[in-house]
């Protein structure tokens, strides 16, 4: 079974005859362990994309699978706690959440869920990252690069089926989006962790185990 | 099963940003505080008179009789219904240096706030109160001897006490003295004693058994019911609040209650909009929407319950200082839990759709959401010069609703400042002294009677009282009116005609003796503004022999046990001056309602009343002056007087301070009450103000680094700021005036307002300020934020 299958996928927007096809049948899977980047232009839909196949956006028709369950069945709070539990997010702007310090930015996914966080693989993802001495820290004296680190640790903590990362390296300088993919790659490889990464960038695709591209809506693999 | 709500991460995350929005949070947590202050110290107040009367009901006489004997006093105290009684006995009052009034009085139990030195004990010892003592003379002191004449000649009588009283009349002396002087001023027997009746545990008696047993009680001791007076007081004691009474209560709370929402909402409405983003980043991490709204909610929480906390202990602290003779625990404790649930509710309902907006943020929005959005902004075709005005107006339109919420917080807040400071500037002790005694003047001459005259007089003839009195000797005569307008300052003199007269109801078994007053045809348009029923019209009343009843406060049901009404036949008596009696049907035509000036029980047009007795019937002078309180006009009006001992000289300054000190912790109260709602509509301004310039950041920063001057800025920013305050003003101004008209004009029946004012000083005070701090802390914010450009970019 493919971690996530997403059949005749469209997004349209307004009406005939000023209709915008952000996507125009869609179909993508993509397995356990991957680490696929999806790379087009501004405006090809690859962020339209990226935000349905996360749950965050509703296609006009057709679906999204993960792990076997349908994003559309499921109720708003129930796509939100599958979400939680399922799919981990690296934004481009970091997106921390700036009144909680490192330590418990990272395991928020997890203290939502009223879990309690594996503190092995904790320390173990925190150690890769290069965080262990920052979590006391407020995301505010971290670094761009830094506050990546913590986003990626914040998408792995779960243990999700799939991490969905949206120019991940886009607010960053060559040096410091070279650590991150690194580690993104690194952190994939080690944890069999499945990764799909939006790019405009073609450099930054070759990282991935898989290209995929997306044009107009279509994707042209 | 799914375990989506933790408690303890949304708290950690709801404290974290009430530590990191310190401004919101503060603000909420005073409008919370001086809300429930506000609350509490009503509530106590309330409760606090309550209390207070509760107190003075166990302290208050049911009834009084009155021209009592001894033995009679005697009989009366072993009746087994009778708690106490205690005896009051007064000596005619006596001119003192032309201008003042010696009242010597007999109490067998003494009121008073301090006393020092000792109760008199033998016939020339004497108590004075400490008021009196400014109009004795110089160096009269506690233990001095001093020489007064108290109706039968000087003799010298020796100060063993002084007593302060909560309140005198001016211009009187206030003597107590011993039974002894009593007896021996009345050839050894003194027979004309007033007897306060205390019944036993009349607190547990319905006011109708209270009546009954008082009249039992003068049918057993031979007492007319003439002689017996219930006590008006007692019986308001002992009525709980009006429905009506506590509806105006439960109005004002509303009010508060109603202030502290529009800040509180429009506090939190913004600040979710600022975390629009925040939101939507929790959203897409696998944060459920009733966890987002539990989070803001919380956030409410936190704030508000130290704030009614520190509410609840400053109200309680402020009811005390209000009313400390009304404190009682049972009372805190009412008040508390009250203002507790009220505070929680108002929080409940202020933070119900900011919180709610928040857990529907969806995070697709949030992520994609910009602050600098330009969404309903019409398109122009044409080009537009962009001045500070137009980026102002922009501005202000991008954002509807947050500009509107922060326009309805003020123009709430400017509408009950106006009614509050209308009522505050309309209220006036020197406003009650004109409506009630010196509607026209600022001095009185007024027609007292000469006791020797009255002492003279046979019983029939006392009956009539000043009636009686008039007839022998009335010293207001067109001769001394003509000498008082020749003094240089006067103007004018308003006279006032009246006469004690017995009046009957027609088959209702109500008669009693009381002073009928005239009115003329130039009081007929206040008397119409009095009116409830009937007319007041001078020419109906004249050709019809009509006359005007008064039942404000309803002091003639309380007295009488009847509510008069239009229709009902009156025969008046008048005292002849040929000793006979004169007996006049009259019809009820007019029912008047309020004590505007015309708080006595019957009036008639002076016409009928001038011919109803062969007398003067003149009683008041109002003597008006070219300018107020002259000290040379006072002297010379007093040279004058002094040679009539029946006249009395009264200023309306010392009627004004009386009421001061009555009504002092009132008018602060209203002060209180108009800066509090003053402070709320400035919270909700700053507020605005401030999380505007931190969403603004970034923008700021573009434009500076594009080329706009700092100056134009400011200039934008002030002028955004400012229209918000002048629509404001404008609003409040508009709706705010009528409604402060009307609340003032519902208060002219009790005699405490004579006209509306509006309070334009104050208010143009109050919008200055806000104004002012607009415009102080638009520069202020303006100045700091174009120092690092580059790091409010990246950062913002």
């Amino acid at each position: 079974m493919h971690v996530l299958e997403a059949n005749n996928l469209r997004k349209y927007y307004g009406n005939d005859p000023n209709i915008t096809k952000a996507l125009d049948g869609v179909n993508l899977y993509i397995d356990q362990g991957e680490f696929v980047a999806i790379v087009g232009t501004s405006g090809s839909g690859k962020s339209t994309l990226l935000n349905i196949m996360g749950g965050l956006d509703i296609p006009t028709s057709g679906s999204v699978r993960v792990r076997g369950k349908e994003l559309a069945k499921l109720s708003d709070e129930e796509l939100t706690i599958f979400r939680r539990r399922n799919i981990g997010f690296v934004f481009q702007n970091y997106n921390l959440v700036p009144v909680l310090n490192i330590y418990e930015n990272i395991v928020l996914p997890v203290e939502l869920d009223n879990d309690s966080t594996d503190k092995m693989f904790f320390e173990e993802i925190t150690k890769i990252l290069g965080l262990e001495s920052k979590l006391s820290n407020m995301p505010n004296n971290l670094s761009g690069g830094q506050q990546q680190r913590v986003a990626i640790a914040r998408a792995l903590i779960t243990k999700p089926a799939i991490i969905l990362a949206d120019e991940p390296t886009g607010n960053l300088d060559s040096k410091t989006s070279a650590d991150v993919l690194g580690l993104l790659k690194y952190t994939s490889n080690k944890f069999q962790q499945t990764i799909v990464m939006i790019t405009h960038n073609n450099q930054i695709a070759q990282l991935a185990d898989r290209i995929i591209r997306i044009e107009d809506g279509k994707v042209k693999e | 099963m799914l375990k989506e709500h933790n408690n303890k991460v949304i708290s950690r995350i709801a404290i974290r940003n009430i530590k990191s929005d310190k401004m919101q949070s503060f603000f909420s947590f005073v409008t919370f505080m001086v809300a429930i202050t506000l609350i509490m110290a009503f509530i106590l107040t309330i409760l606090g008179v309550q209390k207070e009367t509760e107190k003075d009901a166990k302290m208050q006489h049911q009834a009084v009789f009155d021209h009592i004997d001894q033995n009679t006093i005697n009989i009366i105290e072993q009746d087994s219904q009778i708690k106490k009684v205690i005896i009051l006995g007064t000596l005619p009052k006596v001119k003192y240096n032309d201008r003042f009034i010696i009242q010597t009085t007999y109490f067998s139990n003494f009121f008073y706030k301090k006393l020092e030195g000792k109760i008199p004990h033998s016939i020339n010892e004497i108590m004075v109160t400490k008021e009196s003592l400014k109009y004795l003379p110089e160096g009269t002191s506690l233990g001095k001897q001093l020489s007064l004449n108290l109706g039968n000649g000087i003799s010298k009588y020796k100060i063993t006490a002084i007593a302060t009283l909560d309140v005198e009349p001016p211009n009187t002396i206030s003597i107590y003295c011993t039974k002894e002087l009593l007896d021996d001023f009345n050839n050894g027997e003194y027979k004309d004693y007033s007897v306060y009746l205390f019944l036993k545990n009349s607190q547990n008696m319905e006011y109708s058994q209270i009546k009954d047993n008082i009249y039992r009680i003068a049918a057993e001791n031979n007492i007319p019911d003439k002689n017996i007076m219930f006590s008006s007081k007692y019986k308001n004691l002992s009525e709980k609040y009006s429905s009506k009474e506590i509806v105006q209560m439960a109005m004002v709370m509303a009010v508060i209650l109603f202030a502290a929402y529009l800040v509180v909402y429009s506090i939190f409405y913004i600040s979710v909009n600022k975390k629009i983003v925040e939101y939507g980043q929790l959203r897409a991490i696998g944060m459920v929407k009733k966890q987002i709204y539990r989070m803001v909610a919380l956030e409410g929480l936190f704030i508000a319950i130290p704030g009614m906390i520190a509410g609840v202990i400053c109200g309680a602290i402020i009811g005390y200082i209000i009313r400390p003779r009304g404190w009682y625990y049972l009372n805190f404790i009412i008040a508390a839990i009250t203002a507790l649930i009220f505070g929680l509710i108002t929080l409940k309902i202020s933070i119900y759709s900011p919180a709610k907006a928040a857990s529907l943020i969806s995070p697709i929005e949030a992520i994609g959401f910009n602050r600098t959005s330009t969404e309903n902004i019409k398109r122009h075709k044409k080009s537009i010069k962009y001045t500070a005005f137009r980026f102002a107006e922009l501005n202000l339109k991008r954002n509807k609703k947050k500009s509107i919420l922060t326009i309805l917080s003020l123009t709430f807040c400017g509408i009950i400042f106006i009614c509050c400071a209308s009522l505050q500037s309309s209220i006036s002790a020197e406003s009650m002294v004109t409506t009630t005694d010196f509607q026209y003047g600022d001095y009185k001459v007024c027609f007292e009677g000469n006791w020797d005259i009255y002492k003279e007089l046979d019983s029939e003839a006392q009956n009539y009282g000043k009636g009686a009195l008039q007839s022998v000797n009335n010293a207001l005569t067109m001769d001394l009116k003509k000498k008082i307008l020749s003094i240089n300052g006067v103007k004018e003199i308003k006279e006032w005609f009246g006469t004690t007269s017995i009046f009957r109801f027609e088959n209702k078994d109500i008669s009693d003796q009381t002073t009928i007053w005239g009115y003329s045809r130039q009081d007929e348009k206040k008397l119409e503004i009095a009116k409830v029923d009937g007319t007041v019209s001078y020419s109906e009343l004249i050709k019809n022999n009509g006359i005007i009843v008064n039942t404000s406060e309803n002091l003639f049901k309380d007295v009488y046990g009847y509510e008069p009404k239009v229709g009902d036949k009156v025969s008046i008596s008048f005292w002849q001056s040929n000793g006979t009696v004169l007996t006049k049907d009259f019809t009820v035509m007019g029912i008047t309602g309020s004590a505007d000036g015309f708080q006595h029980m019957i009036r008639m047009p002076v016409e009928i009343l001038q011919k109803s007795a062969d007398y003067n019937l003149a009683l008041d002078w109002e003597i008006i002056t070219e300018t107020k309180y002259n000290e040379e006009i006072e002297t010379n009006i007093l040279e004058l007087l002094s040679k009539y001992p029946e006249l009395t000289f009264e200023k309306k300054a010392d009627y004004v301070k009386n009421y001061n000190n009555l009504y002092g912790a009132l008018f602060f109260t209203l002060y209180v009450l108009v800066m509090v709602l003053a402070g709320f509509g400035i919270i909700s301004l700053i507020n605005l103000t401030l999380t505007n310039h931190t969403l603004r950041k970034k923008e700021t920063s573009i434009l500076l680094s594009i080329g706009m001057t700092r100056r134009q800025l400011q200039k934008t920013r002030i002028i955004e700021n400012e229209i918000l305050v002048l629509i404001s003003l404008v609003v409040a101004t508009i709706i705010g005036s009528p409604i402060s008209y009307f609340v003032v004009n519902s208060f002219k029946g009790t005699g405490a307002v004579r006209q509306y004012h509006f309070p334009l000083g104050v208010y143009l005070i109050f919008y200055g300020v806000i104004i002012m701090i607009q415009f102080i802390l638009s520069l202020y914010l303006n100045r700091r934020s174009s120092h690092s450009l580059i790091y409010d970019l990246k950062r913002a």
